[in-house]
């Protein structure tokens, strides 16, 4: 048996172009390519299926990780919180308590585990220190802290100020270098639909491809950091306007001239991007005064919400309010502004 | 019909499933009631063997399992024909019968689908589950053509498993938007794909309950049974 030939960097050699070209073709197609007698080119695919042998355990043996939510309503709905390994999207309006609600789940974070350490990935400057250190105060009822804590805290959260997609991206594609000095266990992103919108407005057929190209490409890569550190991430979407008789986006019904006769706000980024994420909560407003949470994919509790009061310490939810939400559609649940 | 006759998984007819349906409408709850439910003795619509739950999607969450199986292990209780056998309805039993496979990648789904002959005989399992097959697939591949080919090849060895060792093979898929004279939501990874499952049930929501619609079978007829998502599982609805 001639074992040079054992692994794909011999690809190239027989005009293999990839791993997904290999497995793609018939032992046929693979012995006219090689020359390797059937024997030679049964082993030598085994050894290839073998490096490439996903990972198994028994459900017993599942350990299972989570971040608090910075709600205790929501940790009990979730049994934890956020489970790790899972991407999870916070939408809602301006004014609805996104980044209020993201800097309360990290100061929760931090303050039950001495150990835990957070990455906020910042699109468009809402991150500050003093914001961050006065939700601690507010969630340990002190008026103030010492210096020791406050670097304590303050050095277990990375802060990625990424105002373009290429720096988000390079961030993203080098995390193996932050995580050895800093094994993050929670990623913010606060806002994904600003990076996209800014780089990849949707405003032709073409942008459009070239959108869902992106998206395919983020979606990919979030999960695969997500997985591989076993960490959690949460990121804020914001609403786009869906018009009744548009596709497929409002810009390009605006650049075809027609109007908006009946609308709706809804979740950004897709129908595609709504599959894509493990859990999907709204940030809306009930009435004028009333904010609400809405459940409206979770796979670990039901389609549930209830009213909250944004407080100093972050969301504080009003448990009497809790209903299901049934009617709530996934995929492109209407949000309610002010 | 009942929602346990359109889900059932025999082994005698040896089927691929689709489960197809919009986000949130109920496949992964369908799918963790399942990896439960094939270890139930026969009588009780189970096939007394293990599951092997493909995850792509990071859907298998620990904590709802164990709900579900808290729900099957109070509704096991109500025969007593079976009390002899609670000790093996432990949730240590249950979870340990449930082999969980992380694949975030094509190349790791198929080498795994090459490569499971050894680990359905030491498992005895009798359900695999792909969970979701489409979300690999639509991220790896910018050739259609190579798409449609490993589509295939996995296609084949999920059926010739299924044959050979005699068990149900469960596969869930999402939608896509197709614009063709107007938009029109319709399963992902296209038209050759949907030949490929023998049975095909679309998951929906209204607003009081869920619908699962039989759309293709070799042998029952076009059906819709309405079922709900509980904390102990998915359960038939009366309307």
């Amino acid at each position: 048996m001639n074992t040079e030939y054992s692994m794909e960097s011999d690809f190239e050699k027989f005009h293999i172009h990839s791993l997904e070209d290999f497995f793609s073709r018939d032992d046929n197609e693979l012995i006219d390519a090689t020359n390797f007698p059937r024997n030679e080119l049964i082993a030598w695919k085994q050894r290839i299926y073998e490096k490439h042998f996903p990972s198994i355990l028994s459900a017993d043996k599942l350990v299972s990780r989570y971040c608090l939510t910075g709600i205790p309503l929501l940790d009990r709905l979730f049994n934890g919180g956020f489970p790790a390994g899972t991407v999870n999207e916070v939408v809602g309006p301006s004014t609805a308590c996104k980044t209020h609600w993201c800097l309360s789940m990290v100061a929760a974070n931090l303050l039950a585990d001495s150990r835990f350490e957070a990455m906020y990935m910042d699109t468009n400057q809402s991150f500050h220190h003093s914001r961050l250190l006065k939700m601690v105060k507010a969630q340990q009822g002190v008026d103030t802290l010492a210096p020791d804590a406050i670097r304590s805290l303050l050095r277990r959260i990375q802060v990625v100020s990424v105002p373009s997609w290429t720096d988000f991206w390079n961030k993203l594609t080098r995390l193996n270098e932050c995580m050895q000095q800093h094994p993050v266990q929670l990623i913010v992103i606060d806002c994904i639909t600003t990076l996209i919108r800014r780089e990849y407005a949707a405003s032709s057929h073409a942008a459009f491809i070239e959108r869902s190209r992106v998206l395919s490409l983020l979606v990919t890569r979030l999960k695969a950091v997500a997985e591989t550190y076993n960490l959690t991430v949460v990121l804020t979407n914001q609403p786009t306007t869906k018009f009744a008789s548009s596709i497929p986006g409002p810009l390009v019904a605006a650049a075809r001239g027609e109007r908006p006769y009946d609308s709706r706000q809804v979740p950004a980024l897709g129908p595609a991007w709504s599959h894509f994420v493990t859990t999907r909560v709204l940030l809306q407003f009930a009435d004028s005064r009333r904010r609400e949470l809405v459940l409206a994919k979770a796979p670990m509790a039901a389609c549930v919400g209830f009213q909250f009061q944004v407080t100093n310490g972050g969301l504080l939810a009003d448990e009497d309010s809790l209903n299901y939400r049934e009617d709530v559609d996934p995929t492109c649940p209407t949000l309610r502004t002010r | 019909m009942s929602s346990d006759d359109l889900f059932e998984c025999s082994p005698a007819d040896k089927l691929v499933k689709e489960l197809y349906g919009l986000p949130g409408s109920g496949k992964t709850q369908l799918c963790l009631q399942l990896s439960v439910n094939v270890q139930l003795p026969e009588w009780l619509g189970g096939l007394e063997g293990g599951c092997l739950f493909i995850d792509c999607e990071r859907t298998f969450i620990l904590e709802r399992v164990k709900q579900i199986i808290t729900g099957t292990q109070h509704h096991l209780q109500k025969f007593p024909q079976n009390s002899a056998r609670m000790n093996d309805f432990t949730m240590e039993k249950f979870l340990s019968r449930i082999q969980v496979c992380r694949c975030l990648e094509v190349v790791q789904l198929l080498a795994l689908a090459h490569s499971m002959n050894e680990l359905i005989e030491q498992k005895n399992i009798r359900l695999i589950i792909i969970d979701s097959l489409a979300f690999p697939f639509r991220c790896a591949f910018d050739d259609l053509n190579q798409r449609s080919r490993a589509l295939n090849q996995l296609s084949y060895l999920l059926q010739a498993a299924a044959e050979r060792w005699k068990l149900a093979v469960v596969v869930t898929n999402q939608m896509t938007t197709r614009i063709k004279q107007g938009s029109q939501v319709v399963p992902a990874l296209g038209d050759l794909w949907a030949h490929t499952p023998q049975v095909r049930i679309g998951l929906s929501k209204t607003a009081t309950h869920r619908l699962a619609k039989l759309v293709k079978s070799p042998v029952e007829d076009e059906n819709e049974v309405p079922f709900c998502i509980t904390e102990d599982g998915i359960r038939d609805v009366q309307l």
